[in-house]
Formats: structure tokens, sequence, C-alpha cells
């Protein structure tokens, strides 16, 4: 390759000019990525002072879905309602206790008309209460705006697909020169795949409200490790908190009622909204308790006594 | 030795079912890690976040078998050295107990014959442990469900004179005392009396429970109010050193493991008041009150 060529490259040869592609499609990767999470200002953690977010407005940093799993939860675990692990479906055993989160009562609103509605019933019912716990969040700059959103997905979604523009052009022209192009093709295809991944994946948080999260799980850090080995221990906002900011699943393996809950959530995010029965991956109650991960390796004369 | 908790100061056995629970209790001033449960290069966070806080972390092995025939096995020395240096641990420690031979794990603590020949074994052992180590090393009593036929000596005799010939510091459980007194009938007063207490360097309690007609020191019970009224006695008869509440499995709330806590405490002011110390003389933390 000599200057000359370069100065136009549709005038190069073919393994040539998909070297070239290649390494423009590596920057313009490398500048959409950049583009993306600048563009997702504020960066600078807030100080919250005071104002932390309630354990549902931080499980509203995750998705959409996750206050309403963590409120479901948190419901289960008071034993105000139970989820069948096959249908996915929730049903009342109980009167809801009067201190309540608001979100809890509104899922036990959504359920004590005598329906049996499934998971995904119930996240679609409660959108405009799930959406009203991004309030706060917003207002601290931690979650992007729509407009924040949408130039965030189109932005980085067109410099890639300006790569792509540049190798359609070389297959014309290959073509009317009989050239091969089929390698080529391909990585045009390809090209197109990542820009739709970026156009796809739609950012939720600010850089601020990523560093946030992050330096909120490393705190939560002990809560996690409870969650996941002794759940039962965990009550009130403690559990919500555990459930909102790691996920139902933290909660460890044979506790209970919950595991339930647990099957069903996997069946209903992999089945994307299907009310139809779930599937039975889940192991159905257990009432045994979480087995100690530290007497194998711990007590002084104590284990095995 | 490296400043370490105050004495009378209130510790507690770092599990990660109860991680939650110790960053809520103000009473606790250092923990202990079961150090073969973790790496150094992947030490779970809550415990750096404790260390980070100025709460000592204390590596406690379970594997080391220095009562054994075998040499100490140098792997398990050299990662019970890299935790306490990552730890910035003032001690380690083991205990006096072997956990297998001719490669075979028992899977449990197992008492050694009191006899001269094992007790010159021992010695051996712990002073290679020693020189691998770049802390201290404080060795525990055990407890035990059977004794070996033909002791040379008894249990305060052999603990006294191991401290006494390799200088290492005494993890003084008092759970384990009072099983052990309470099974083969003797008096643990007299064993007290009879062991090097100013080189205790830490005290351990747990709960238990009486079963089949032995007292089964299991660490996932109260603790029994005997081994309270003798850690009482303890502290009546030195400055009470910082006590650890080992608790292994059925975990309580932490109300529960507060109260314990709050216990502890008690014992150690009861003997105090006994010995006419002020609490000023020692940081004894209550809980909340």
């Amino acid at each position: 390759m000599n200057l000359f060529e370069l100065s136009n490259p549709f005038d190069l040869r073919g393994p040539q000019f998909i070297l070239l592609y290649l390494v423009v499609l590596g920057i313009a990767v490398l500048a959409a990525l950049i583009m993306r999470k600048r563009l997702r200002s504020p960066h600078d953690e807030p100080l919250m002072q005071g104002q932390e977010l309630d354990p549902y407005e931080t499980a509203y940093l995750i998705s959409d879905s996750s206050p309403v799993d963590a409120a479901v939860g948190m419901l289960v675990n008071r034993q105000v309602i139970s989820v069948n692990a096959q249908t996915c479906t929730i049903s009342v055993k109980s009167s809801l206790p009067a201190n309540s989160h608001p979100l809890e009562q509104a899922v036990y609103a959504a359920l004590a008309n005598g329906s049996v509605p499934t998971i995904n019933h119930v996240r679609r019912a409660l959108a405009p209460q799930v959406a009203q716990l991004g309030v706060r969040p917003r207002a601290r700059g931690l979650i992007i705006s729509d407009e924040q959103s949408y130039v965030a997905r189109f932005v980085p979604a067109f410099i890639i697909l300006i790569v792509a523009a540049f190798g359609a052009l070389k297959i014309l022209i290959g073509l009317q020169r009989d050239r091969p192009v089929t390698f080529l093709l391909v990585l045009c295809i390809l090209t197109g795949v990542i820009a739709l991944f970026f156009f796809k994946s739609v950012p939720r948080l600010t850089g601020a409200g990523e560093k946030y999260l992050r330096n909120l799980k490393q705190q939560k850090a002990a809560l996690e490790a409870t969650a996941r080995t002794q759940p039962n221990l965990l009550a009130g906002p403690d559990l919500a908190f555990a459930m909102g900011l790691f996920g139902v699943g933290v909660l460890g393996m044979g506790y209970g009622p919950m595991e339930d809950l647990k099957a069903a959530l996997r069946a209903q995010t992999a089945s994307s909204g299907s009310s139809s029965s779930c599937s039975s991956s889940g192991s159905g109650c257990s009432s045994s308790s979480c087995s100690s991960s530290s007497c194998g390796g711990g007590g002084c004369g104590g284990c095995g006594s | 030795m490296k400043p370490f908790a105050k004495e009378g100061s209130i510790g507690i056995g770092w599990r990660p079912e109860l991680a939650h629970s110790i960053t809520r209790l103000d009473e606790v001033r250092f923990v202990e890690i079961v150090a073969e449960s973790v790496l150094a290069e992947s030490l779970p966070t809550p415990v750096r976040q404790l260390r980070e806080s100025g709460i000592a972390v204390v590596p406690h092995g379970i594997t080391l078998s220095l009562g054994g025939a075998e040499r100490p096995d140098p792997v398990r020395l050299s990662a019970l050295a890299s935790l306490a240096e990552l730890l910035d641990s003032p001690f380690v420690s083991e205990h006096v107990a072997f956990v297998r031979a001719a490669r075979i794990e028992t899977g449990h603590l197992l008492p050694i014959p009191r006899t001269r020949e094992s007790l010159a074994v021992l010695i051996e052992n712990v002073r290679e442990a020693q020189d691998s180590l770049p802390v201290p090393l404080a060795l525990e009593n055990i407890a035990t469900l059977f004794e070996w036929p033909g002791a040379e000596m008894d249990e305060a005799t052999f603990l006294a004179e191991l401290l006494e010939r390799t200088r290492a510091l005494l993890l003084l459980d008092i759970s384990n005392l009072y099983a052990n007194a309470r099974n083969f009938k003797w008096d643990a007063e007299s064993f007290l009396s009879r062991i090097p207490l100013e080189r205790i360097a830490y005290v351990h309690i747990a709960g238990g429970l009486e079963r089949g007609g032995f007292y089964h020191d299991t660490h996932a019970h109260a603790i029994a109010a005997g081994a309270l009224e003798l850690l009482e006695e303890l502290c009546a008869r030195t400055l009470p050193p910082p006590i650890l509440l080992e608790r292994d499995d059925h975990f309580p709330p932490e109300a529960e493991l507060a109260a314990e806590l709050d216990a502890i405490a008690r014992a150690v002011s009861r003997g105090m008041k006994r010995a006419g110390r002020s609490e000023a003389a020692a940081e004894v933390v209550y809980a909340r009150g």
C-alpha cells in the first residue's frame, strides 16, 4: 500500500481494503463506546447527604422489573403471598402488614381483586408506580434522561453505520469491477449487527449512576454475604435492600418459599412475558435451612460434636 | 507484639452468615477468620472492609496439625503467613491438636496423647511454625470427647510446659476448658491457677449443649452459664483479655447475638468487680443500653 493508493481507499486491492476496513471499524467502535460514555453525564457520584435511596428506588437503578420483584419477594417472605413455581402465578395468603412500603401495597392491591396474575402481569400493572420510583434517582442525576438516551443510542450507532456505508460503497465498486465481495459483505453485515447492538442497548444510568451503584454494592458487601448464606437473618429494609440491589436470586439456596419465587422469576424472565405455564425448573419449596458454609472449615472442636 | 484489641474487648468469629450483623454490632472490636476458608488473593470484601475500618483480624488455622507426627506443611504455613501479612494481624492462632496421620484427614481436631514424647514432637512442630510465621503464634486448647490412655500429665501441665518451652501465646478457649472439666470431672479453676495467664493473647467462648451425658462444645447454641462463670473467674484473676465469641451454626438473629455479647461483657465486668478493678481499667464494652 502506498500513499497514492491511500488517497483513494476504494482503489485498494481486496485484502488491503479489508485490513483498512477492520482498522476503521475498530476505531469507530472505540469512538462509539467513548461517545456513549461521555453522553451519559453527569459522571461524578452525587453526595446523597442523608437522602439515600430506599431499597425500591435502588432497585429501579437496576431495571424496571427489579423493584416489583423485590416487593413480591418481601411479601413472600412475610407470607402475605405465595408464588407457584410451575404456573408463575401469585396468590394472596393473608392481609398486608400496616407498615408496608407503598410499592408492596400496590403489589397487594393488584392481587386483591381475586385474580391470580403472573409476575409479569404484576410488573406491567405496576408500571406507573415503578416509574414514580425513578423521580429521586433522576433528580440526583443517576438515570439518564430520555433525550440523553436517544442521543446515546443514535450517535454511536450512526458512527458504526458510517463504516458500514464505507464498506457498502466498496462492495458496489467491487461488483462493478467484477471482483469478489463476499467477505466484505459479511463484514458489513457484522458491522450492521454492531450498530444494532449500540442502538438496541439502552443505557439506563449516567456515569454518576454507575459509580453510585458500584460503590453501593461494595458498601453492602456484608449484606450480600449474609443474603447468599443465611437470608433468614435479614428482615425488613435489609432484606428489601438485598433483593433490590443484588436481585432476588441473591438469596441462598434452600430458603423456603423463596425458592418458588426464584424459579418463577427465572421462568418469567426467560419467557419474556409469557403468561402461560412456566418451566418447572424450580425445585419447589424446600424447608431445609441454609447449610452452614463455615462448619467444614471452622469451629474449634465445635463441628462434628 | 503489635497493639491489639484492648483488654476486655469483644470480638466475634467472622462468618459470611454473620457478616451483616457484625457490621451493625458496635461492640465488636476484632474478628477472627478461619484461615483455610479464605485466600489471601481473594479476601472476602466484608473482611477487607472491616480491616480498613480499623478492626483487627486474626487468622485462625485449623489444619496445621501441630500435634501430629508429621512436620507442619510448608504450604499451609506459607498461606497462614501470607494472610497475617495481608491483614497486618498481631498474631495467628492454631490448635494443640492433630488433624491428620499417614495422609488420612480426620476432619476433626483430635487430642494429643499427653506424654513426654508427644509433647516433644509438638514443641518441635510449634517452633518450626514459629520460625515460618511473621507474627507470634497463639495456641488453643481443644475440647475432646475422649482421652488417650497412658497420660503422663494432666492438661494444665501439658499446656503450661508447651507454652514455657516454645514461648508461644495462649488462645484460651474457656468453653473447651469448661467442656473438658465437666466431661472428665476435674476442676477448671485449678486449671486456671496452673497455666500462665499472662501469656493469654485472647479468649474463645462459645455455646454448647448437654447430650448423652456429655457436654458438647457445638458453637451452635447459647453460651452455657458455667462457661460464663469460668470467664468471670478468669477476669477476677487477671486483667481481662480480648474475648471472641464463636458461632459456627444455627446462626441467631442480630438481637440474640448482641445478647450473647452482652452476657460476655457482664461476665467480664463481674470478674473485674470481684478483683476490685474499676471498669475504666479495661475497655469493657456493653451492648446497647
